[in-house]
């Protein structure tokens, strides 16, 4: 049996939904991503410290002084910055003509800690290590680098921001677009309310087939939005990205088909209604 | 002095009833739940002033009344109100002053539900037949049984039998969109019929149409007015009140009257 609400005729709007819903998705998995990258880079650099080891001045103690600091409660993945890593790191500085023999030894320790550091813990590595019979100077993550994940996480939450509107903006496209639709079949509503029809009926048949409509153009959108995804993170400048991924992240796809079915059906519904009480009675 | 059209003695006629008609409705149940009654008018109006939005005055005070089994020819020149009469007493258009009653129920009274409910019991067949596009012929005749909740397999034969007797082919599955314009008037008016209404209210209903199939249409609805259905129909051709044994009825300027006999038309 034909439906009430012609199925027919939609396809330009069905196109405009699944569009929107696509970009919706992956505007959120984006964000989620960049979200996550965000927090994973800034608790990364604020457990990294380096240790200068001033005294004893030998560089025999190194190891001894490895030791110490790995035995220090909260400390993680200690290790010896070996002489000539140490001057790689200054010819960024020195230039390339710079030789390691030119350089004072450095003496350094790299360590990280296995939480997030209290803000004095830097003093408290210091008193250990005195304890344990060196003196050393600990430095945490300076204010340029500080600074640039700042500007990483500001970024990530422009990029939910965007997501959120992205995601609200799909959304209202599908309920309008249903409305819009069942406006192109309003030609129909005129000779249901001579029959006899309730509005009720009227706007059941409509807001079903807005519902159908909807769900389906959300979860193609969504199918399109994990196959983009999956193709954007097998790429070389998002391979970090891929391993931020969680299961959790596939919540906004499996909702985005839902959530339009929802609003494209209360979309229908109001316009129906609206219809309906025009086509049953003169204004 | 109001002049009423009175038809002959109606037979009990059936309405299907979807479920939802069956609920008890204060205002409907006297007029739907039992068998018409030729005492009762299927429609009434008294001193009725009604238009629309551009034109507020279209109907300047108009009284009328109509029963079960007439058929009443309504002509009148274009603008006299015959479009606005047909709006009234199909409860498009609301009356600004004076009381409609149709099948017995004040229409002021009515809203949603019960509104709907009356209007199942009027079949109305427009000068410009509004089908459901994309159905084809067979379905857009049922349609007005399907909405009251009828079975498909229960009305299908009295369905096809209806559509055979206007010409139209059963079978057909072309959507309406793709009918002839004679095809459309007569899926309307088989439309208009088909769940046995107590009024029918048909604008022009032989306008456009073959001889033969014209011939058909009037006999569908008197076969209509002899089930006790009262029938209203507006046209500028007043030639049809004789094979149809009707009851004319001039408009004009918003006006009606009862064409005495012997009355040039308007």
């Amino acid at each position: 049996m034909t439906p009430i609400a012609p199925r027919a005729g939609g396809a330009a709007l069905f196109w405009v939904v699944v569009i929107a819903c696509l970009l919706a998705a992956v505007a959120v998995l984006a964000a989620l991503l960049a979200n996550r990258s965000a927090q994973s880079a800034d608790a990364v650099l604020r457990s990294q410290f380096v240790a200068r080891i001033l005294e004893p001045d030998a560089a025999s103690t190194l190891d001894d002084a490895a030791l110490a600091l790995n035995a220090i409660d909260g400390v993680d993945s200690v290790r010896i910055v070996t002489s000539e890593r140490a001057s790689a790191l200054l010819r960024n500085w020195g230039g390339p003509k710079l030789e390691a023999s030119d350089l004072p030894a450095m003496r350094l320790i790299t360590f990280s800690a296995d939480r997030s550091p209290r803000a004095d813990w830097t003093t408290t590595i210091t008193t250990t290590m005195r304890g344990a019979g060196f003196t050393a100077e600990v430095y945490g993550p300076g204010p340029a680098a500080i600074e640039s994940v700042r500007k990483a996480r500001d970024l990530a939450d422009v990029t939910i921001a965007i997501g959120g509107v992205l995601f609200g903006a799909a959304l209202l496209t599908a309920g309008l677009a249903a409305r819009v639709r069942v406006a192109v079949d309003r030609a129909l509503i005129r000779p249901l309310a001579d029959m006899g029809a309730t509005r009720g009926q009227v706007s059941r048949a409509f807001a079903g087939r807005a519902a159908v409509e909807g769900f389906t153009a959300g979860l193609v959108g969504a199918i399109a939005a994990s196959l983009l995804a999956a193709w954007a993170l097998s790429l070389p400048p998002f391979h970090s990205w891929a391993s931020q991924v969680r299961v959790g992240d596939s919540a906004p796809l499996l909702l985005s088909p839902l959530i339009a079915a929802l609003l494209a059906a209360a979309g229908a519904r109001s316009a129906s209604n609206r219809l309906f009480a025009h086509a049953a009675r003169s204004p | 002095m109001l002049t009423s059209a009175r038809g002959p003695s109606a037979s009990p006629a059936l309405i299907p009833l979807g479920e939802s008609m069956t609920e008890a409705d204060p205002v409907l149940t006297p007029v739907l739940e039992r068998d018409i009654s030729p005492a009762i008018a299927s429609v009434r109006l008294r001193g009725v002033r009604a238009g629309y939005r551009k034109r507020q005055d279209v109907l300047r005070g108009a009284d009328f009344e109509a029963y079960p089994g007439a058929i009443v020819l309504i002509s009148g020149p274009p603008g006299a109100g015959k479009t606005a009469m047909i709006d009234l007493l199909r409860l498009y258009l609301e009356p600004s002053a004076g009381t409609v009653e149709v099948l017995g129920a004040d229409v002021s009274k009515l809203k949603g539900a019960a509104r709907a409910r009356l209007k199942r019991g009027i079949g109305y067949m427009p000068e410009m037949p509004a089908l459901a596009e994309h159905m084809n012929a067979f379905e857009n005749v049922s349609l007005p049984l399907r909405l009251a909740g009828a079975k498909a397999n229960a009305y299908a034969p009295d369905v096809e039998d209806l559509m055979r007797f206007l010409g139209l082919n059963e079978q057909d599955e072309r959507a309406a969109a793709a009918l002839t314009g004679s095809e459309r008037r007569r899926v309307a008016m088989a439309r208009a019929v088909v769940g046995r209404p107590r009024l029918i209210l048909a604008e022009e209903p032989t306008a456009g149409l073959a001889p033969d199939l014209a011939g058909r249409m009037l006999r569908l609805l008197a076969s209509m007015r002899r089930a006790g259905t009262a029938i209203i129909v507006t046209t500028q051709d007043e030639a049809l009140a004789h094979p149809l044994g009707a009851t004319l009825w001039r408009m004009r300027d918003g006006r009606i009257a009862p064409a005495a006999a012997g009355d040039a038309p308007a």
